[in-house]
């Protein structure tokens, strides 16, 4: 998971005075952000298991017409890409930027083929007459979804806005910091995954 | 920033106090808004709780509607410690105006929809309950303008390359983690009951207490920030050097 190690001590660093340091993962502030926000998922997912419990039938029956299979290659796709934006940031450090930028480009395609298999998956749904309004399952199959791929897209355009600086030859101490923020914010939307696809398309 | 202007900063930064009482007190607890009536519950026994307290509705909102005045004093404040704090800086800073303001007429105008329903609550309970969901869907989808001045406040706070920030990363970041949950709001006509519905965990608790106890913060730092700022124009002065942040 990147460098969640190093959020340790980071309390003495927030307020980077070294302009070579300005890494935000080591920055308590944005800490907050990916805090906040795991939060809100886990009210999400709170309120899913609460009504699921409820009404164990209406919900196994929606998840029954969800394509495990999709989602097991969404999964891979997005642990693939996970690895990918890792071994970048490990590259970027050692300023082999050639590598890193291929590994950057991975990364993002990796996102757009995760956000394509998510839109056919709700083409498949909307066709056989699921919306977000027929059943408690489809509400929450929906937003959750649909705010994890509203994480994803933002992320895919925040590594493709520093791969093209890098490539243009930009490299100021705050593309590193943006990049590295961008970094911990994918392995976020990875890891939000891991729990989303056994909630929704495994758990019976 | 000058003494002068650094002491009506200040002010500005009490009058979140002076919102947040009589807005509670008005909207919450009189108006009968904390928490809403979903937006499932029949019209008829809408216009019954209408009819039965109009008349703590009507101060309620009537007291509400003015309370905005503050958020406007409080938006002003912010707005001047930012241009100083962005080292004078146009757009973000009058973002954050226009942002703040905005917001503050966002609240104040919602506010005359149920003060309506209240005015006149013998009516057709159709049209109690049509205003009952304007004031709502109003409230809530105008959410954008709020955006603009906790974004807008974010990366300037974030920018500020002062030894020591007048304002911490971490209420930056959390402002603007704030202003993305907003977005959440944009499903909220598609139900009349459950969670994301306007009565409901995401669109009322959610994005209405978080950012409250944000905009509180926000305000402990303005104070700390306009004392700073004045300092800081004062050695300025000290050192001879020309004033540039004054906007």
């Amino acid at each position: 998971m990147g460098r969640v190690p190093q959020l340790v001590n980071t309390t003495a660093l927030a307020n980077h005075q070294d302009p070579q340091d300005m890494s935000l993962s080591r920055d308590a502030g944005f800490w907050t952000f990916i805090a906040a926000d795991a939060s809100l998922f886990a009210l999400l997912f709170f309120q899913f298991s609460l009504d699921r419990s409820s009404q164990p039938v209406v919900f196994d029956e929606g998840q029954r017409v969800l394509v495990v299979l999709l989602g097991t290659v969404n999964t891979l796709v997005l642990v693939s890409s996970s690895w990918l934006m890792a071994s970048a940031v490990r590259n970027m450090r050692r300023d082999s930027v050639r590598t890193g930028l291929r590994l950057i480009a991975g990364t993002a395609a990796l996102g757009v083929v995760f956000a394509a298999v998510k839109i056919s998956e709700y083409v498949l749904a909307l066709r056989s007459g699921h919306t977000v309004s027929t059943s408690p399952f489809f509400m929450y199959y929906f937003v959750i979804t649909g705010i994890h791929l509203g994480h994803l897209m933002i992320g895919v355009i925040v590594v493709v806005v520093v791969g093209w600086r890098l490539r243009v030859g930009i490299r100021r101490p705050l593309d590193r910091t943006v990049l590295e923020c961008g970094a911990v914010y994918w392995h976020l939307v990875d890891l939000l995954w891991m729990f989303i696809f056994p909630m929704l398309y495994l758990a019976r | 920033m000058t003494k002068n202007e650094s002491q009506l900063a200040r002010l500005c930064a009490w009058a979140v106090a002076v919102y947040f009482i009589p807005f509670g007190i008005g909207w919450g607890l009189l108006g009968r808004m904390i928490p809403p009536y979903p937006a499932s519950m029949p019209a008829a026994e809408l216009a019954q709780i209408y009819r039965d307290n109009a008349s703590t509705l009507r101060i309620g909102f009537a007291l509400a509607a003015f309370a905005t005045t503050f958020f406007f004093m409080w938006s002003i404040g912010l707005f001047r410690i930012m241009i100083h704090t962005d080292r004078g800086g146009k757009i973000l800073p009058y973002t954050v105006l226009v942002g703040g303001v905005l917001t503050g007429a966002d609240l104040m105008f919602s506010i005359f929809f149920w003060l309506t329903a209240a005015f006149r609550p013998e009516q057709d309970p159709a049209l109690i309950q049509l205003l009952y969901d304007l004031g709502w869907l109003w409230l809530d989808l105008a959410f954008g303008v709020a955006m603009l001045y906790m974004i807008a406040f974010g990366v300037i706070a974030l920018k500020d390359s002062r030894e020591r920030p007048l304002f911490p990363k971490w209420l930056a970041w959390l402002g603007i983690w704030l202003s993305m949950e907003f977005l959440l709001e944009l499903i909220m006509p598609y139900f009349r009951s459950g969670p994301f519905s306007w009565a409901g965990l995401f669109n009322f608790w959610v994005p209405f207490f978080p950012p409250a106890i944000w905009m509180v913060t926000v305000s402990v730092y303005m104070y700390k920030a306009a004392g700073r700022l004045n300092e800081e124009y004062e050695s300025d002065l000290a050192q001879g050097l020309e004033q540039t942040t004054t906007g």
